[in-house]
C-alpha cells in the first residue's frame, strides 16, 4: 500500500477548491506539465482532464502508486455529527489495471479509532462509486482510506482532513 | 485604501478576534475564537421529526402534554412520564437513578433539546424520539404498561380518545400497536417543543461574532477561563461539540459500569443490538416516512468492541440544573463532575487505545473556573405553564 504523494496536510473545507491544485502526479508531473505549456502556448491541452473534474467545486484528490482518487462530499463541507456521502471517482494511472472495487473508511490518527459507521458502497461504473453512511463524530484530523483493488491487488490512498 | 482606513479595518479585526474582559488578563486567540463560534447560535433551527406524521402539530403536542403527565400511562396508577422528567427539574428528576414503579439503574436524562438529539437513551438504543418515548411505558421498572393496556386507557378513556381523533384525524384503531406508537408520536411531539433558554455563554459567544467589545466584556472573567480550558487542554468541546454542547455519539469517560455483583450495564455495546432488534426503528415500518431520510446511522452504525462501557455524551446545555450526573448519577455536583476529569483513571477507559479521555490534572482554581463556564451554560429554567390544566377539554 502507498500513501499518497498528493501532499497529505491537513486541510478545510473551505480550502478545497485550492486544494484540487493537488492532482495525479504530484511535483514531477506538475513540472513537466508546465514545462508542456511553455512549448506549447497556443494549443489547447493535450492531457485528459482531471481525475474527477465533473465532480465540480469542493473536489479533492489523492493518489497512490497506480490510482489518483477524487472525491467530494455531499452534502459539502462535512459537518460535525452530520452523515454525509462521497462521491468517487478513481482513475487508473498509465499501465495500472482499471479499478475493479473501492472500499472506503476513516479514523482519527490522533485518537486511535475510526467512524462509528460502517459505510456502504455503491459502483455507478466507469471508476465512479458512491459511499453513504459516513459520519465524523468529533471536530479534528481525520485521515480517509480509499482502498482501490485492481489488477494487482489492492492499493491504499490516504487523504487527511481537518474538520473543524 | 487610505492608511487611515487600514488602520481602523485592522483595529477592528483585532478587536473580533481578542476579547479582554478583563483588561487583557484573559483572551481568546484566533484558534479558541473559531471553537467558541462552533456553540452557537442559539436556538438552532429545526423543522420536525420526518418519522413522526403528527410532529409540531398542535393537535399533537397537545394530547402529547395530556399524556405525559398523566398517569393512567402506568399500572399501578401512580407514576406519569413527568414523575421522571419534572419541569421544575429542568425535566430531570434529581435522583442519581430514576424512580418509576421501581428504582431504575441509570440517571435520567433531561428531555430539553431532546429534539435535536439522533439517538436517544444512555445507551442509544433508540434511533427516534417516539419509539424512545414507548420504552418507559413498557418497562416494569419505570411505568409497566402493555401494549394492551395502553391502546385500552386511551380507548376508554373520553378525554384521550377525543384528543387522539383531533391528533391523528380518526379514532382510536383497533390495532393495539398502532394506538401505542401514535400515543408515543403525541409524546415526541410534546417533547419537541421543549428547547433551553438562551444563556449568558450564547450572549458572549453572539458578542464575540460580531465584535462587540462591550457585551463580550460583560462575561465573567472566571467563566472565559474555563472556557479556555473547555476548549484548549481539556478538550472537552471534541464530544461536547456543537450548539447543543454534545456531538450525540457516545464515549467511555472510565464512569463504572457495574450495577450489580457480576452484572455490567454494557452501554452502547447492548444499546446497538437493542436497536437492532427494536420493531420501532427507523428502519421498520412504523416509520411515516417513506423515504427513510433519519435512517442513515440506523443503517450504517457499527458495532465495535470499544462500545462497550460507552454512554451517551449528554448536551451541558443547563447542565447546573440537571445534577446528579453520568449516565449513575455518580457524580452529585458540577464540581464532582469536573473533578472526575481531573482525577480519571485512563486504566478504566475501555477503549482501542484512544487518547483522548485522560487525567487532566486541574488546579482548584481550574475547577472552579470550568464550574463558573459551566454554570454559564445554563439559565433558570422559565416556569412551564401546561397549556390546560382542567378536564374535559375536548369536543
Amino acid at each position: 500500500m502507498t500513501r499518497s504523494r498528493c501532499k497529505p496536510r491537513p486541510f478545510r473545507a473551505a480550502r478545497h477548491a485550492r486544494l484540487a491544485g493537488c492532482r495525479a502526479g504530484g511535483t514531477w508531473s506538475r513540472l513537466i506539465a508546465s514545462a508542456a505549456l511553455a512549448l506549447v502556448p497556443v494549443q489547447a491541452p493535450a492531457t485528459a482532464p482531471p481525475c474527477g473534474d465533473a465532480l465540480g467545486n469542493g473536489v479533492a484528490r489523492g493518489e497512490s502508486k497506480g490510482y489518483v482518487v477524487a472525491w467530494r462530499a455531499d452534502p459539502s463541507p462535512i459537518v460535525v455529527s452530520r452523515h454525509f456521502a462521497l462521491d468517487v471517482v478513481v482513475c487508473a494511472k498509465p499501465g495500472a489495471a482499471a479499478p475493479r472495487s473501492l472500499a472506503v473508511d476513516a479514523t482519527m490518527p490522533a485518537h486511535r479509532h475510526g467512524m462509528n459507521y460502517r459505510p456502504t458502497i455503491a459502483a455507478r461504473g466507469e471508476g465512479r462509486y458512491r459511499a453513504e453512511g459516513l459520519m465524523f463524530h468529533m471536530p479534528g484530523a481525520w485521515e480517509f482510506a480509499f482502498d482501490v483493488t485492481g489488477g494487482g491487488g489492492t492499493e491504499r490512498v490516504r487523504i487527511l482532513y481537518e474538520l473543524r | 485604501m487610505s492608511f487611515a482606513l487600514r488602520l481602523v479595518g485592522l483595529i477592528a479585526a483585532v478587536l473580533a478576534t481578542w476579547s479582554s474582559p478583563a483588561a487583557g488578563q484573559v483572551a481568546l486567540d484566533a484558534t479558541e475564537r473559531a471553537k467558541v463560534l462552533a456553540h452557537g447560535p442559539w436556538p438552532q433551527p429545526w423543522s420536525g421529526d420526518p418519522s413522526n406524521r403528527v410532529s409540531a402539530r398542535p393537535n399533537a403536542i397537545a394530547f402529547g402534554e395530556r399524556l405525559f403527565f398523566d398517569t393512567r400511562l402506568s399500572s399501578n396508577g401512580l407514576v406519569s412520564c413527568a414523575a421522571c422528567h419534572q419541569p421544575k427539574k429542568s425535566w430531570t428528576d434529581g435522583h442519581a437513578q430514576g424512580i418509576g414503579i421501581k428504582v431504575a439503574e441509570r440517571n435520567t436524562p433531561t428531555i430539553a433539546n431532546v429534539r435535536y438529539a439522533h439517538w436517544f437513551g444512555w445507551d442509544g438504543a433508540h434511533d427516534n424520539l417516539w419509539a424512545q418515548s414507548i420504552r418507559p411505558i413498557l418497562d416494569s421498572r419505570e411505568m409497566g404498561m402493555t401494549p394492551q393496556a395502553v391502546a385500552k386507557v386511551v380507548r376508554d378513556t373520553s378525554m384521550f380518545s377525543c384528543h387522539y381523533r383531533k391528533a391523528f384525524g380518526r379514532a382510536p384503531p383497533a390495532d393495539d400497536i398502532a394506538v401505542l406508537v401514535d400515543v408515543a408520536k403525541a409524546l415526541a411531539a410534546f417533547q419537541e417543543t421543549i428547547v433551553t433558554a438562551r444563556t449568558p455563554f450564547d450572549d458572549f459567544r453572539d458578542a464575540l461574532s460580531r465584535g462587540d467589545a462591550v457585551a463580550i466584556a460583560r462575561y465573567p472573567a472566571p467563566a472565559l477561563r474555563g472556557l479556555k480550558l473547555f476548549v484548549g487542554r481539556g478538550q472537552c468541546n471534541v464530544c461536547h461539540a456543537g450548539p447543543a454542547f454534545t456531538n450525540g455519539e457516545f464515549g467511555d469517560i472510565g464512569v463504572g459500569f457495574f450495577v450489580a455483583q457480576g452484572r455490567v450495564d454494557a452501554g452502547r455495546h447492548e444499546g446497538i443490538r437493542k436497536l437492532r432488534d427494536n420493531p420501532y426503528n427507523l428502519l421498520g415500518r412504523w416509520n411515516d416516512d417513506a423515504t427513510r431520510s433519519t435512517a442513515a446511522g440506523t443503517r450504517h452504525v457499527s458495532l465495535e468492541h470499544r462500545n462497550f462501557g460507552e454512554f451517551k455524551v449528554p448536551s451541558l446545555r443547563n447542565v447546573a440544573e440537571t445534577a446528579p450526573y453520568m449516565h449513575n448519577g455518580s457524580a452529585k455536583t458540577l464540581r464532582d463532575a469536573v473533578r472526575h476529569y481531573s482525577e480519571l483513571d485512563p486504566d478504566r477507559v475501555h477503549s482501542d487505545g484512544g487518547q483522548l479521555i485522560k487525567p487532566l490534572r486541574l488546579t482548584d482554581g481550574e475547577i472552579d473556573d470550568l464550574v463558573a463556564f459551566l454554570t454559564s451554560l445554563s439559565a433558570p429554567t422559565p416556569d412551564f405553564r401546561r397549556q390546560q390544566t382542567v378536564e374535559p377539554d375536548c369536543d
